[in-house]
């Protein structure tokens, strides 16, 4: 595939993953931050974001196994991954966090252990998607081309 | 704050809406002044966006976990321009911090930022000596016009 192709072709992924939710006009504004003086901005934060929401989808897990669930802990740890997937743009992530919040006020410990399957899956997905993307991105770099701007 | 605002104030009319010019306006500010900013955020991924934003402007940063983290900077001699607070976060919370800040005589302008939407949290924050408030996510464009407006307003 040469350069213009994949050139499209990342154009093309991208528009998608707006398209079908995983990502909203957030991940723009990080992309817009990201400059020659700061070149890696948006792969350094995404992981950041992969790396807190494992722990906190690890953390979710043990808090709602235990015999008595503290749901006030929960909701704490909701609240985490909902800002920081509202700050990356994980659309899906972040509204999949909104239902969660709302079964751990009515101390629903069936409800939320939905939601945290859901949310584990939204945030495997788009974490794939994302990888992609970068993995898409970086090709076009080791081929001398550069990254076309999404509008 | 001894920096020479009246010759770098943004140049432009008050009325400006141009974005880029607001930017800009900003941006030369910030440099030509120096001017600093905390970050205080118990959420990593939003320390590093908030600190993007404001690096971008041209701010220095540095960044906190918690209210009382800030406190002790604050209490420790050090001098922010403008400090990104966030509310809910363990230790010691935004208005609590901010509330602190203020009774010490800090005097930075301290822009708090939340996805609480509760009108009495958000009111009880201001209360404790904002000097603006923002809902998460905090954009590069609102920024800019809350910088653009307090700087109207703190040095006509």
């Amino acid at each position: 595939m040469d350069v213009s192709q994949m050139q499209r072709q990342l154009v093309d992924y991208t528009a998608s993953l707006f398209r079908e939710g995983f990502l909203d006009d957030q991940f723009t504004q990080l992309q817009q931050l990201q400059d020659e003086s700061n070149p890696d901005f948006v792969i350094e934060v995404v992981s950041l974001f992969f790396e807190d929401s494992e722990r906190l989808v690890n953390d979710l897990g043990r808090a709602l196994n235990q015999p008595i669930v503290d749901f006030k802990k929960v909701d704490a740890h909701v609240h985490q991954l909902k800002g920081s997937s509202s700050s990356i743009g994980a659309e899906r992530v972040k509204n999949s966090c909104i239902a969660f919040r709302n079964f751990c006020e009515e101390q629903n410990t069936e409800g939320c252990l939905r939601c945290l399957q859901q949310v584990k899956q939204e945030y495997f997905l788009v974490k794939n998607k994302l990888e992609s993307l970068f993995r898409l991105e970086q090709q076009i770099l080791a081929a001398g081309g550069s990254i076309p701007l999404v509008e | 704050m001894n920096k020479d605002i009246s010759s770098s104030r943004p140049s432009t009319s008050r009325f400006s809406t141009s974005r880029n010019v607001m930017k800009e306006d900003i941006e030369n500010f910030v440099r030509k002044n120096r001017l600093t900013a905390l970050v205080v955020d118990d959420n990593c991924v939003n320390r590093a966006y908030h600190k993007a934003l404001l690096n971008n402007l041209g701010f220095e940063c540095q960044e906190v976990g918690n209210g009382q983290d800030a406190v002790a900077l604050c209490r420790d001699k050090a001098f922010f321009d403008v400090i990104l607070m966030d509310l809910e976060m363990p230790i010691m919370d935004g208005s609590e911090a901010t509330r602190m800040l203020r009774e010490m005589g800090v005097r930075s302008i301290v822009i708090g930022v939340t996805s609480h939407t509760e009108e009495w949290e958000i009111r009880e924050f201001i209360e404790a000596g904002l000097d603006e408030f923002q809902q998460k996510p905090l954009t590069r464009e609102k920024l800019i016009s809350v910088l653009y407006e307090l700087y109207e307003r703190l040095f006509p």
